[in-house]
């Protein structure tokens, strides 16, 4: 951290959330989050099934600035207390990007303060140490609705991914199902209330890459076996919903877990000498309580210490953005006016 | 008063700065792509160049479209955000009034932007004046208005040339290659009324291109 405490503006437009947060890191180590706002656009996007790019972008257009505006209000710093202004710069819908991105972009040069782009990934693979101190290197499993990755983060900018998703996010799994068995969405949360009431061991549904070597993940093929056992019920009663949510949560949860034990002995076969690994959860798709139990329990058991940050910072969010900006500021990291937002940006590269 | 405009809405990106009737400095590039890259270098460079800082401005101005979806969203969303974090009012003004403001006629002047899919953005001015509403039209549906105006027509702009052929022989066309620049939308900016910058909203005359699923309609 540098010698004075840096205060940064968040902006996240990356997907179906809006967003503008204002996070504070002192010398000493103390991190702030001074305001942290986020609209959700699902309403709009519901009729649709999925969000639509260009609707998401017209709807960040127009409360983007009003969100900034609310957030250095309430964290009551004033425009003259900025730091830098920290905006997403990737990998997302690029319409939403380059409209949290020019706006970021605008701000830095208004005020004449550092503008950096951050990439959503990082967004999240240093939202744990907004919370606490967790030292690098740490194990990052990062789940969400558009990403499933498992990664080795060594500091800041420096990350070797172990494996990822050959299709499908989990988050996007967990979507389709819930939609199969019309539990509603956002499918995480629903199906978890689902699976509540059911019986895990009623359907015996595939656990794809379980076994396999390295740490990749595939979760095409289970969303197509939920879609196949439910077309096979006579009828979708309460009970078959509950049994098949309960179902297709454990299989996801032994696959997350047997993926997550591999890049346990990855790590330790690089960092042997670290007395106290971390795994860190992080994404919307952490804020599965089973899910967090399971692998919690294979921590204890590898002798991994969990680490997961609040639900609130799990789901896209601009404080985030906002605490990857301090720790790049932090090591006098910023970027040019002249940057380009990117659809498509691997935290590896 | 001083006004800095921009515009990043066809193939070409501007910035300017107006002080009390005359154009200080002024950056006008053609190009297809790479507006959201370009926009803040160029504005930094013409402010730096006319020794002023933002909080020097009166009011900024921006073009609202229509035009690329993009190239909206990029000039409105670094507007907005200078005026956020300024505190100034914006100006917002529709491409095709822009436009119409590099014609000096006495006549009618209809500015057609081609839309693609066998549509124009089509509007008709008289002396600056709107003679119609901005609109998404057909190739017929645009001819049909402009021969509603009656007079000859002074047909310009990236899509007259795709509707001369079905307008009455008085039509006359030229610059079939206009561009906005942001020296001219400053000029129109300077007598408009400004608001806060939230207030600006995109025109986009056309709906997001996004299908409802069969069983939802």
């Amino acid at each position: 951290m540098s010698a004075r405490p840096l205060t940064i503006l968040g902006i996240e437009t990356s997907c179906d959330e809006t967003a503008a947060a204002v996070v504070r890191g002192h010398p000493d180590g103390v991190r702030e989050i001074l305001s942290d706002l986020v609209l959700s656009q699902f309403d709009a996007h519901r009729p649709y099934g999925g969000v639509v790019p260009e609707i998401a972008a017209r709807a960040h257009i127009m409360s983007l600035d009003g969100m900034i505006a609310a957030a250095i209000d309430q964290a009551g710093c004033g425009w003259q207390g900025l730091d830098g202004v920290a905006a997403t710069a990737g990998p997302g819908l690029i319409g939403g990007v380059m409209v949290g991105l020019v706006t970021g972009k605008a701000i830095a040069a208004a005020r004449n303060i550092p503008l950096i782009g951050v990439n959503h990934l990082e967004g999240h693979a240093l939202s744990m140490r907004l919370v606490q101190p967790v030292a690098f290197p740490y194990l990052l499993l990062l789940v969400s609705g558009g990403h499933c990755q498992l990664l080795e983060v060594r500091g800041v900018g420096d990350y070797a991914r172990l494996g990822g998703s050959l299709d499908d996010a989990a988050g996007e799994a967990f979507d389709k199902t819930a939609k199969l068995l019309g539990l509603g969405f956002p499918g995480g949360p629903a199906v978890e209330l689902a699976a509540k009431g059911g019986n895990a061991a009623r359907f015996a549904l595939p656990r794809p890459m379980l076994g396999r070597a390295g740490c990749d993940f595939s979760f095409s093929g289970l969303k197509t076996a939920v879609r196949h056992m439910a077309a096979a019920l006579p009828e979708m009663k309460d009970q078959d919903r509950a049994d098949m949510a309960a179902s297709f949560q454990a299989a996801v949860a032994d696959v997350l877990v047997d993926r997550c034990r591999h890049a346990m002995a990855q790590f330790r076969d690089g960092h042997g000498a670290l007395p106290e690994p971390v795994l860190v959860v992080a994404g919307g798709v952490a804020a599965n309580q089973m899910l967090r139990g399971a692998l919690a329990a294979l921590c204890a058991q590898q002798g991994f210490t969990l680490a997961a940050p609040q639900l609130r910072l799990c789901t896209d969010n601009a404080a985030m953005i906002g605490w990857a900006g301090i720790e790049r500021l932090a090591l006098g990291l910023s970027d040019p006016l002249d940057i380009s937002a990117r659809a498509r940006w691997p935290l590896d590269r | 008063m001083r006004v800095l405009a921009l515009d990043t809405c066809l193939d070409a990106c501007s910035v300017a700065i107006w002080q009390d009737g005359v154009i200080t400095a002024r950056e006008w590039r053609p190009m297809q792509r790479g507006h959201a890259e370009a926009l803040l270098p160029m504005m930094e460079d013409i402010r730096a160049r006319a020794g002023l800082d933002y909080a020097d401005f009166d009011r900024l101005a921006v073009s609202i479209g229509p035009g690329s979806f993009a190239g909206v969203r990029v000039g409105l969303a670094a507007a907005r955000g200078i005026c956020v974090a300024r505190g100034l009012p914006l100006v917002g003004v529709n491409t095709l009034e822009l436009l119409a403001a590099a014609i000096a006629d006495e006549g009618p002047v209809g500015v057609a932007i081609d839309a693609r899919n066998d549509q124009v953005y089509l509007q008709c001015f008289l002396r600056g004046d709107a003679l119609c509403p901005p609109g998404l039209l057909t190739h017929s549906q645009a001819a049909a208005v402009i021969c509603e105006t009656g007079a000859a027509l002074h047909l310009v702009g990236s899509g007259a040339a795709l509707l001369v052929g079905l307008c009455p022989a008085n039509i006359r066309t030229s610059h079939l290659d206009l561009l906005p620049d942001a020296a001219l939308l400053a000029a129109l900016a300077a007598t408009r009324d400004a608001g806060p910058g939230s207030a600006i909203a995109p025109l986009y005359l056309r709906a997001p291109d996004a299908k409802l699923p069969a069983s939802a309609s």
